[in-house]
């Protein structure tokens, strides 16, 4: 649908700044978004590599320690 | 050091050394070639008075040396014959070349002797020696500082030839692992004060290391001596105990539970439910979760920790940074595999009674003030019920410690406060004293009253949070989150389908996601002095990413350095 938003631009710009308590300049919610795709990728692949087949809530559950631990800055 | 034993000079000492007229040898026998020392060797080997003839600053031509031992005596002592070995040996290593001998490691490891020895070499490379030092000018035109040493030395001593001739090769072969250094050894002043012959090598010898040994050693003694006094506090048990509740992922410091630790013991062993209650529970497949999630919760309250002094955790905790995470209790009566996590309610609960049965519900909105972290994305609002039926099977176990307060919202919110546990490795955290949270929570007009709300299984939706600054945000749109996840998935192979509860799940990790991204934007932004979050710092944090992925092996073809 070419009227659909990608993602909402200041929800995720509200959502880093109040985690951050700091301004966030402009366009680095894009990369944020970018991050974001970027981690649900990797936990995609990782749960696929641990052998789970689909997207259940366990599989979630256990991709999610590692794959966010990969993304600490 | 005058030797009374020792004869003056014998006449044959300019023989022994015809390249250097002016040094003065004792030995005539190693002039000759092929003569051998031996027949008055019995007393040869002697450590006491002529135990200075074994400086290394004594030095004999080399070529002398070379035919000067063939055959040992058949008469000799055992030391004797040892000291011939070793001047055999010896003299196999002077016969190899001079740059391809190996050279003592020993040396340059203890002492900066060599370093000291180049830098002499190239500072003064023709130094001549000052006439006050130890050297006489002789010895000085001689152009070896030890062989000046050992000629005015043996001046003095010239007892027996013999004696002296074994241990001049002893001394030769001493002298052997430095002769390399001592040529260019510059001397200006390091001979203390002994101009005439015969303390000189003595202290040439015994004075010259030692300021290195010492000085190398200094360091060694000092750390040494640090070490052995950090390690007893290392073993303190005050220490090893907090060090201990630390590895349990900072267990608690409740007095409420340290009670319970008096009273059983094994509570430590009771944090991990043994393997049946596992499986009971949760099943083979999830066993390996909690451990996961406890990596993970180490991590978050490592950042809590750091984060702690800005305030956002002390205000509405009122309490320091180090509480507790878990809310663990033993009931009274039960073994130690048996444990619960109180909920925030719980904890309210158990300070005031009344005020709890009326209350029983208040865990969502307790939660929700308590949440800096926006983790608990079941008790924010009426949601975390979604996720109930799913939860009830996890209930069994936490059925028996609800004891106080057993209807049906509790044991659901228990439940899915104790998953959430598991899942995030921290609860929002009650305050340890409820009438202050309490009060908190009526101040910021979240207290709810309504248990029916609980009752209803409402969709996911985006919800308000707050952040640990206080600054309240909502997450990202589910159908948002979904849709993407639906996009991954496709691409994994899998099919479409995300169902509600890994939505909730992927919601509640996109959460701990952008946190932790907070988290690191701002110190980023901070270390740089900016109060913006600028590009840079997303893109030096997702260089961080790097080094992580260079050995993941699908991302094997990433060879960024790192």
């Amino acid at each position: 649908m070419p009227g659909q938003k990608a993602y909402p631009r200041a929800t995720v710009k509200k959502i880093v700044k109040a985690h951050a308590n700091c301004n966030v300049s402009k366009n680095v919610d894009v990369m944020i978004y970018l991050d974001y795709v970027f981690l649900m990728k990797e936990a995609t692949i990782e749960a696929k590599q641990g052998g789970e087949r689909g997207i259940t809530g366990r599989s979630v559950k256990k991709v999610t320690a590692d794959t966010l631990a990969k993304f600490k800055g | 050091m005058a030797d009374p034993n020792n004869p003056p000079p014998s006449p044959s000492r300019p023989a022994r050394t015809p390249s250097k007229p002016s040094s003065s040898s004792q030995i005539p026998v190693r002039t000759t070639p092929g003569l051998s020392v031996v027949p008055a060797l019995p007393r040869a080997y002697t450590p006491g008075p002529n135990a200075r003839a074994y400086t290394p600053g004594a030095r004999t031509p080399r070529g002398l040396l070379l035919s000067a031992h063939n055959t040992p005596n058949p008469n000799a002592t055992p030391h004797v014959r040892a000291a011939y070995r070793a001047i055999d040996s010896r003299r196999a290593a002077i016969l190899t070349p001079h740059h391809a001998r190996r050279r003592s490691l020993r040396e340059a490891r203890e002492t900066p002797r060599n370093f000291l020895l180049q830098l002499g070499k190239v500072l003064a490379p023709k130094s001549e020696r000052i006439p006050s030092s130890s050297s006489s000018p002789a010895s000085a035109l001689s152009g070896s500082a030890a062989a000046g040493g050992r000629q005015e030395q043996e001046e003095g001593d010239t007892s027996e030839e013999l004696t002296f001739d074994i241990s001049t090769r002893s001394r030769y072969g001493d002298e052997d692992e430095e002769e390399e250094e001592l040529p260019k050894r510059p001397r200006l002043s390091l001979g203390l004060g002994a101009g005439d012959g015969e303390g000189d090598d003595w202290e040439d010898d015994d004075e010259l290391p030692q300021p290195h040994r010492s000085a190398g050693l200094e360091d060694l003694t000092e750390n040494f001596t640090v070490q052995s006094i950090e390690l007893p506090r290392r073993v303190d048990p005050e220490k090893d105990q907090q060090r201990m509740r630390d590895s349990m992922g900072r267990l608690s410091d409740f007095p409420q539970l340290q009670q319970q630790q008096q009273q059983s013991d094994g509570i430590d062993s009771g944090f991990f439910p043994p393997a049946a209650i596992d499986e009971d529970d949760f099943g083979n497949a999830e066993d390996r979760i909690p451990d996961e999630f406890s990596r993970l919760d180490s991590d978050e309250t490592r950042r809590r920790e750091t984060i702690g002094g800005e305030g956002g955790m002390g205000l509405l905790l009122g309490a320091g940074g180090r509480d507790s995470d878990f809310h663990i209790e033993v009931p009274v009566g039960m073994d130690e595999s048996t444990f619960m996590i109180a909920s925030p309610t719980r904890q309210f609960e158990m300070g005031q009674a009344a005020e709890a049965a009326a209350t029983s519900g208040q865990g969502g909105g307790f939660a929700e003030l308590m949440d800096q972290r926006s983790d608990s994305y079941d008790n924010n609002d009426d949601d975390g019920n979604d996720v109930g039926p799913a939860y009830d099977d996890y209930d069994n176990d936490n059925g028996m410690g609800m004891d106080l307060d057993n209807n049906q919202d509790d044991q659901v919110q228990a439940g899915s406060d104790e998953e959430m546990t598991r899942l995030s490795g921290y609860t929002p955290t009650a305050a340890r004293v409820s009438l202050s949270a309490s009060a908190a929570r009526e101040k910021l007009g979240l207290f709810r009253e309504e248990d029916g709300e609980r009752g209803g299984f409402s969709k996911i939706k985006a919800t308000k949070k707050i952040s640990k600054h206080g600054i309240e945000y909502t997450s990202l749109p589910p159908a948002m989150v979904k849709r993407l996840a639906q996009t991954f998935a496709k691409t994994s192979g899998a099919k479409g389908n995300i169902s509600p509860e890994a939505l909730k799940a992927i919601m509640q990790a996109s959460d701990w996601f952008f946190e932790q991204l907070g988290d690191d934007l701002s110190a980023y932004a901070k270390h740089a002095h900016r109060k913006t979050i600028d590009m840079s710092d997303m893109l030096t944090l997702m260089k961080r990413y790097v080094w992580c992925f260079c050995f993941d092996p699908w991302v094997s073809d990433c060879l960024y350095p790192v």
